[in-house]
């Protein structure tokens, strides 16, 4: 198309120039109309090595297309809507150990994602912030949503317009743990810290709702043991969860998986485990049907011959929702998608019986969080009875006035 | 609020006074003359037979895993049921109460529509994302139709000459004519639509959106947009009140629309469109169906396992009855 303009650049004004510029005009309008109706939709998913991997049980390590899986399926779904529209949606991986090294390098972002972009973060927090830091440079910036960090931190001081998050907060997660506790009059805790630095990000969250819904943590004990509990586990556990006085619950905070699928059934006094072991609360569960959530999971199935889990559903979300955006407003504008992910106008059905939205002020995704065991639902949240002026998904989380302050 | 069934015995035992003089009445002219409704219950594979004057469950009958759709032929000696899990359509003989055979379906048929030529049969194919066109007398599949992620509502107009289906997660109405089987146009509605309806003039039609919460109602001859409604109800939040079920009256200017979780049934004025009333029921209500002299509504309720009996004069829940658990389509068979 571009070359018979560039043939003309080179003509000198003649009748010929004059018919070459008429049919430059004509083209300039055929491909004006074509583009206004056929949108194509690059998602870029930016992921690292995980090198903190530490689970060694088979059934608790994470497949290797965890997330992504999720993101692919929401692609096919919404080519399926865009034919009907002229949409074309696409999932670019970008893998960061394949551009920097390690953890210490800056890494150049410009090198490597397009001109502003849609972009789905699954990275940990030091890369993410970097990445942001770079987004705050350029003028037109990114659209970054965060697929996979729960980390509260990005949810409380990080306000920027262009980050949204499909991926709750470790706030949602231990309020929706909060309000089971609560439901179930079991206020005595005995909090078990992994003791890594994302299970010490976990246990100030779950300190935070300890104080909200005035639940009392009766022992803590951090977890240093170094020895393989496969073996032994029926000697050590009872041992390590003895206190002096009983407690109601044993909450386990054990985000990489080493230890706290050993703890039920082993405590000290006969009580439930809960946390990151047994009793868990995230945003979806092979087990769940309702709401039409069984079509979803038959497509994931049939997509990836494996179960969903909420690493998938997390990603898939995010596609889901720049969809509908691009949809709704027929551009692939990052800045104007971001204005309209957190407007009213936005609504995502998301196979959890009622709309989600963003919380326009810090771009968190409101949600129900599902609380369950490990072949089945239990509960979720939020709970019958926990209320808010606004809407019952902001009992979970942070609100309006703890955030960007 | 809680949904309670002890408001309401003094009314029932009036209205069973009523009703028991009335089937009297009707036995001494006919012994056969008996209402029933039969309503699939998807997680029991079964279908509860409820006769709509002792307002009890009579029967009932075993069909495939997992029924939803389910609508009776033109003069109702057959039934045919989406037996979503079991990939079919099965039809069930009237008579007999018997499976007498089935229709290829495609996979995961979810609802069912009949064209009034009574031949030709839709079906929605919830997870391929496919419209399946059946004839029924030579059981064969005459064409697939793309359409949009999970469709699900379906809706054929009197006329014949076109039909919808709405897909949950694409947020569409998709029109087709029935002669060409072609989609010839797609309309964007609010989230997750669920029901469609055409009026008996098949000049609109009705679609509800779960979690748009809207009612959009569309004129079927450019597929503009006439209506749309919203609705409230005091003490519910609004997230609670999700559309699904639409049911327009022949005899009077009414339409019921179900509104799921909210436990209730919106009543709408169709020469106003102004919300009359709403009606508490059970549970995340479902699916609508009228008897045959529109005298009495039948609602589906899925989380309480009972159908609710509303009264369409009083525009007041009379009655609920306990079926299997999640209670999803129905259809009443009349007098015969």
């Amino acid at each position: 198309m571009l070359k018979p303009c560039a043939v003309y650049n080179r003509l000198k004004p003649s009748l010929l120039g004059v018919f070459f510029m008429a049919l430059c005009f004509i083209f300039f309008i055929v491909s004006a109309s074509i583009n206004a109706a056929d949108i194509d939709v690059k998602i870029y998913h930016l992921s690292h090595n995980d090198l903190t991997n530490y689970a060694i049980n088979p059934l608790l390590v994470a497949p290797d297309n965890a997330g992504i899986a999720g993101a692919a399926l929401g692609i096919s779904d919404s080519n399926t809507t865009g034919k009907f529209l002229g949409q074309h949606y696409t999932l670019h991986p970008i893998h960061l150990l394949d551009i920097a090294n390690a953890s210490t390098s800056r890494i150049d972002w410009a090198e490597h994602l397009p001109q502003a972009g849609l972009i789905l973060s699954d990275l940990v927090s030091p890369y993410l912030q970097q990445l942001l830091a770079y987004n705050a440079t350029l003028s037109t910036p990114h659209l970054i949503i965060n697929i996979s960090n729960r980390d509260n931190a990005l949810r409380q001081s990080q306000c920027t317009k262009m980050l949204l998050h499909t991926t709750p907060s470790n706030a949602q997660i231990t309020d929706a743990l909060g309000q089971w506790l609560l439901s179930k009059r079991l206020n005595r805790v005995f909090l078990i810290d992994g003791d890594t630095p994302e299970d010490d990000r976990w246990v100030t969250s779950f300190e935070r709702t300890v104080k909200r819904y005035k639940l009392k943590i009766e022992a803590s004990k951090k977890w240093t043991f170094d020895t393989d509990l496969r073996r032994t586990v029926s000697q050590d556990i009872p041992l390590f969860t003895q206190t002096s006085r009983p407690y109601d619950v044993v909450v386990v905070a054990d985000t990489h998986q080493r230890f706290g699928q050993y703890v039920p059934y082993n405590t000290y006094y006969p009580r439930p485990v809960i946390g990151t072991a047994g009793l868990v609360a995230d945003t979806w569960h092979p087990s769940i049907e309702q709401w039409g959530a069984k079509q979803l999971q038959n497509r994931f199935y049939d997509q990836h011959a494996r179960t969903m889990h909420h690493q998938d559903y997390d990603a898939y979300v995010a596609v889901r929702a720049i969809a509908y955006s691009v949809q709704q407003t027929q551009s692939v504008d990052p800045t104007q998608l971001a204005t309209f992910l957190r407007s009213e106008s936005f609504q995502l059905a998301a196979y959890k019986g009622r709309k989600l939205t963003f919380r326009d002020y810090n771009g968190q995704l409101r949600m129900p969080i599902e609380l369950t065991h490990p072949l089945g639902l239990v509960a979720r949240a939020p709970q019958e009875g926990f209320m808010h002026p606004i809407t019952d998904l902001d009992t979970l989380g942070f609100d309006r006035r703890e955030v960007c302050q | 609020m809680i949904y309670t069934r002890k408001t309401l015995p003094m009314f029932t035992l009036f209205k069973h006074a009523s009703r028991t003089a009335l089937l009297f009445g009707v036995l001494l002219s006919s012994v056969d003359a008996q209402e029933l409704a039969y309503v699939t219950n998807e997680k029991d594979n079964s279908i509860s037979v409820v006769d709509l004057e002792t307002f009890s469950v009579i029967k009932n009958i075993q069909v495939g895993e997992r029924p939803r759709g389910f609508i009776f032929n033109h003069d109702q000696t057959l039934a045919y049921i989406c037996a979503s899990d079991a990939n079919r359509i099965q039809i069930l003989d009237m008579q007999t109460d018997t499976i007498i055979g089935e229709l290829p379906s495609g996979e995961d048929p979810e609802t069912i529509a009949l064209h009034p030529n009574g031949t030709t049969i839709y079906t929605a194919n919830e997870d391929d994302a496919l419209l399946t066109v059946i004839d029924i007398p030579s059981a064969h599949v005459i064409t697939q139709i793309d359409v949009g992620v999970e469709p699900e509502g379906l809706a054929v107009s009197p006329d014949g000459s076109k039909m919808v289906v709405t897909s949950e997660t694409t947020n569409m109405v998709h029109w087709i004519d029935t002669e060409t089987n072609q989609n010839y146009a797609n309309s964007l509605v609010g989230a997750r639509p669920r029901s469609a309806m055409f009026t008996k003039d098949s000049s609109q039609l009705w679609v509800t959106s779960e979690i748009g919460g809207q009612l959009t109602v569309f004129n079927v001859s450019d597929q503009s947009v006439k209506h749309e409604l919203t609705f409230a109800i005091k003490g519910i939040h609004r997230d609670r009140i999700q559309p699904v079920g639409i049911l327009l009256m022949q005899s009077k200017p009414l339409a019921f629309v179900a509104l799921g979780p909210s436990n209730h049934v919106a009543v709408i004025n169709t020469q106003t469109m102004e919300i009359v009333k709403y009606l508490l029921v059970g549970r995340r209500v479902w699916q609508l169906a009228l008897n045959q002299d529109e005298s009495l509504l039948l609602t589906t309720n899925g989380i309480s396992g009972d159908i609710s009996i509303i009264d369409t004069d009083k525009l007041s829940t009379i009655k609920s009855i306990k079926v299997g658990r999640y209670p999803w389509g129905i259809a009443v068979k009349n007098d015969s």
